[in-house]
């Protein structure tokens, strides 16, 4: 896998399109997740993801080895910090506007078993949980993504971000409680994950 | 979103940190077993791993999103950008001397400016309020010499001028005598210039000595500024520069 993946990115260096086009093929739902979490719109998400995978293709030679999913995964980055900024010059869509439209748009792959009910609350969590994440601060936000949704390690994150170690765990601690607090505050926690002090038990 | 206010956690901050790396896994073992003790002492330390654990979970339980299209990329998207207005990649360095040669331009003309309206103007403003006060202190008020030492000394060069401003400070200070006044004069005499100012009360001080012996030089005529042509045509171009890099961003 790794050998194959390397194989693509020498010829795509080498200018062959096809071969990117595999390998946007391998990380464009990677890609695309972390876009739509940090900007929690659809539409958005897809520029964004569209406009990394293009600026990675131009600025392919200067990869000179590494994690290529880090190398990737910091353009996508700062594909979302440049349409974050164009939002602010131009507020025109708000993170709050998401979450109808979106969650219609999502077509995941319901478990046929699931009931009713419990489909309705994990709809309700999702969206609960990305209202959340639009509350907090673009450097917080994009750690908690990387790590609790994209499963990255602290290491991974550090070179996506650019900021050391020490940060990353501050943030990630900041951004935990700080989601916690708006979950729990707003009673966006469903019932069996409102703890309280009888509960408690090392886990 | 009507989010009511989020309680804060109790815990430190950094108890909120070493908690979150123990999820994770990613505490030194030393940390890790100091945690440890704790949490099997402190409820309050473990409803909040409960919590943030809890929280970290419900997140990597979330289902990964479908993308709404392929984002493979089209020749015309690989090709490279397209700018309608590009200089030739040679080009693109002497672009830069151009800029530098104009601010070095621009810079040159705003000192000539300002290095044009001072050394002449400057100490006889400044030369005057020191003057004036001096003679009237050390002279009678009617004094013509007075009247007649303040243009002399108004004319001298600068170091003379520095140099008389500081005597004639002494000379306030020290309330002259007729002694005083004969001993005062010896410096006015070896430093000349405005020196003789202040000694002047014995109503028979001509001009200093050497401001007798150098002619007043005229003060050199201030430099013609830049002409207009040239700071209209700059500005012109610092505007279609401007308007030119605006629209690249636009485009961008």
């Amino acid at each position: 896998m790794a050998n194959e993946e390397q194989r693509l990115i020498s010829a795509a260096q080498a200018g062959d399109l096809d071969s990117f086009n595999q390998i946007v093929r391998l990380y464009e739902t990677r890609v695309y997740n972390l876009c739509y979490r940090m900007l929690g719109d659809t539409d958005a998400a897809a520029d964004a993801t569209q406009e990394a995978f293009i600026a990675a293709f131009r600025n392919l030679r200067s990869f000179r080895g590494g994690v290529f999913k880090a190398w990737l995964l910091r353009i996508a980055t700062n594909a979302c910090y440049d349409a974050l900024r164009a939002r602010k010059r131009r507020p025109a869509v708000s993170l709050d506007s998401t979450d109808d439209e979106d969650e219609g748009a999502r077509t995941e792959v319901h478990d046929p078993g699931e009931s009713l009910d419990d489909r309705v609350l994990r709809q309700e969590l999702s969206a609960a949980i990305q209202r959340g994440l639009a509350e907090l601060p673009e450097d917080q936000r994009i750690v908690i993504i990387l790590s609790d949704i994209q499963g990255l390690a602290y290491e991974e994150i550090a070179q996506i971000t650019g900021v050391q170690l020490g940060t990353v765990k501050s943030r990630l601690s900041r951004a935990r409680a700080k989601l916690r607090d708006i979950l729990r505050a707003g009673e966006l926690l469903p019932a069996k994950f409102r703890l309280d002090d009888e509960s408690d038990k090392l886990r | 979103m009507t989010t009511p206010p989020a309680p804060q956690s109790e815990l430190p901050e950094r108890d909120v940190e070493l908690l979150s790396a123990y999820i994770d896994n990613e505490l030194a073992p030393a940390d890790r077993a100091a945690l440890e003790q704790r949490l099997a002492l402190e409820p309050r330390l473990r409803r909040e791993l409960a919590e943030l654990r809890a929280t970290r979970d419900l997140l990597r339980d979330q289902p990964w999103v479908t993308p709404p299209r392929s984002f493979t990329l089209t020749p015309d998207m690989a090709s490279p950008r397209r700018r309608w207005f590009a200089l030739p990649s040679w080009l693109q360095p002497l672009s830069g001397l151009a800029a530098l040669a104009l601010v070095m331009l621009i810079g040159w003309q705003v000192l000539r400016l300002n290095s044009g309206a001072s050394p002449a103007a400057q100490p006889q403003v400044m030369m005057a309020p020191a003057t004036m006060p001096a003679t009237g202190d050390a002279t009678a008020p009617d004094s013509p010499t007075a009247a007649a030492m303040a243009p002399a000394a108004v004319a001298g060069a600068n170091e003379r001028n520095a140099q008389a401003a500081e005597e004639t400070v002494v000379g306030l200070a020290v309330q002259p005598t007729v002694e005083q006044e004969s001993t005062a004069m010896q410096p006015s005499q070896a430093g000349g210039g405005a020196n003789g100012i202040a000694p002047g009360a014995g109503g028979d001080a001509g001009p200093p000595p050497d401001v007798q012996r150098q002619p007043v030089q005229p003060s050199p005529p201030p430099p013609s500024p830049p002409p207009l042509p040239v700071v209209i045509g700059l500005a012109i171009l610092i505007i279609i520069a401007a308007g030119v890099w605006l629209a690249r961003r636009r485009m961008e």
